[in-house]
């Protein structure tokens, strides 16, 4: 009996601390619901106020903006930006001086009137090019149209535009396709030939022609072998021309041909057609072991 | 075993003489003229037996006071790429000249001065038109000292006996 006592005295005291705590929260809740009354009020007239503005519907199409922005701009980009910003107000405060801004007014003048200017002839051009205003505002076009050529060169050799045309994703198709530069002509390709048969000879290998697929492979001695094969003796003229024509090879990497091995060696044309009959250029490539040069002269 | 490889001249059919190829240079314009001076010269360095007959216009190319001017005409020339009525406005020519001569400039091509005597050089025989050389008032002392001989046109058909002949 004594034993329920005491748990009852217990259950009372919890009970207690339990009715305390619930007046507690109804007391809460009776200071705030002024307040909240007022703050959800205020949230609600804000968005009435710019669903009125038609902020709210803009709201999806800004979500659509920045997620094509997040998905276009790199945090790269963002540090250029705020560059540019620093140049373009530059720019504008260079714009909005008076002058220009007077110039400006002319210009629209002239273009508000321009139903009443006449076509131009070219003769007519040519006689107008005489008068004063038209020469400078010529000069002044020239000056413009070099200025921005100039920018033209540079914004294509800057690595922005490089990266643009690396990137041939969806994305570069975005940017103005720029033609790639042509590539310069060269009559002398560095690149290997292109070989159908391969001949061996001596433990070498050779084009189906005759010349050494491998200059490195060359030794004088070797040469001698080709020489006597083509029926030749080589003299000291001949290495002259032989030594000179690897070293050219081996700095250029390009064969080369009769006028170059007779400016660069040293030995003239008539020579050169002496020493190596009928055809020259070929001859010294194919006994220098480099490959059979390209080109006409 | 010796090297197993023929020098790299033409092979010519048994019984039949060297190919011999006969350039005829009828016009003196840079770009007419160059065509002649580089198949020659192509032709030699294959091992092909080459002359060249210069006549009318062509003179120039082997008249010392002209061959470093001859120039580029782009008037009443279809292929050129500018309208026929710029390009005959005067100094036009000499633009589309010193163009022409910029571009071989990059292309290490030699000026015809210099591609005459890599003919010579290489064993081309340069001859200058008889009848030509009257027509223009020339003498022998007005042409290059490269200039092998001055023949008439039979006289160039009978050297050149033998030889695809081709007109420029």
């Amino acid at each position: 009996m004594n034993d329920l006592a005491q748990r009852l005295d217990a259950l009372d005291l919890k009970l207690d601390r339990l009715v305390f705590q619930q007046d507690r929260v109804v007391d809460l809740v009776r200071e705030m619901t002024p307040v909240g009354r007022e703050v959800l009020g205020s949230l609600a007239e804000q968005l009435a106020g710019w669903e009125d503005r038609g902020w709210l519907d803009l709201l999806p199409a800004l979500t659509r903006l920045l997620e094509a922005l997040a998905d276009a701009v790199e945090p790269d980009d963002v540090d250029r930006l705020s560059a540019s910003l620093v140049a373009l107000l530059e720019t504008l405060r260079h714009v909005t001086q008076p002058e220009v801004l007077d110039f400006a007014n002319d210009a629209a003048d002239v273009l508000q009137h321009a139903d009443e200017v006449k076509g131009v002839s070219p003769f007519r051009l040519a006689l107008a090019t005489r008068d004063d205003d038209v020469q400078k505002g010529l000069g002044l076009a020239l000056e413009i149209l070099k200025h921005l050529g100039r920018a033209r060169g540079a914004a294509s050799s800057s690595p922005r535009s490089a990266r643009a045309v690396s990137t041939a994703a969806p994305k570069a198709s975005v940017s103005p396709a720029k033609a790639p530069p042509k590539a310069p002509i060269t009559l002398t390709p560095a690149a290997a030939p292109v070989v159908s048969d391969v001949v061996e000879w001596e433990g070498l290998s050779f084009t189906s022609q005759g010349f050494l697929l491998d200059p490195k492979a060359w030794t004088p001695e070797l040469a001698e072998k080709m020489a006597e094969g083509l029926q030749l003796t080589l003299t000291e003229a001949h290495w002259v021309v032989l030594r000179w024509t690897r070293d050219e090879y081996f700095r250029t990497h390009a064969s080369p041909n009769v006028r170059r091995i007779a400016t660069g060696s040293g030995v003239g044309i008539q020579d050169l057609y002496t020493l190596f009959p009928s055809t020259p250029g070929k001859t010294v490539a194919m006994l220098a072991g480099v490959p059979k040069p390209v080109g006409c002269v | 075993m010796t090297f197993p490889f023929a020098a790299p001249a033409p092979q010519k059919p048994a019984g039949v003489g060297p190919r011999k190829i006969a350039l005829v240079c009828a016009k003196g314009g840079l770009d007419e003229c160059f065509p002649v001076l580089i198949m020659a010269n192509a032709a030699r360095m294959t091992g092909i037996e080459c002359s060249i007959f210069f006549t009318f216009y062509g003179l120039d190319v082997i008249t010392e006071s002209r061959v470093d001017h001859l120039h580029v005409n782009f008037l009443g020339n279809p292929m050129s790429p500018m309208p026929n009525m710029v390009a005959g406005l005067p100094g036009m020519e000499a633009l589309g000249t010193s163009f022409m001569q910029k571009k071989m400039d990059d292309l290490e091509l030699p000026r015809p001065r210099e591609m005459v005597a890599m003919l010579k050089a290489s064993g081309c025989d340069l001859y200058a038109c008889e009848l030509a050389m009257r027509m223009f008032d020339r003498t022998a002392e007005d042409l290059l000292p490269e200039v092998e001989e001055i023949i008439t046109a039979t006289d160039f058909f009978e050297k050149t006996s033998g030889a695809d002949i081709v007109f420029v």
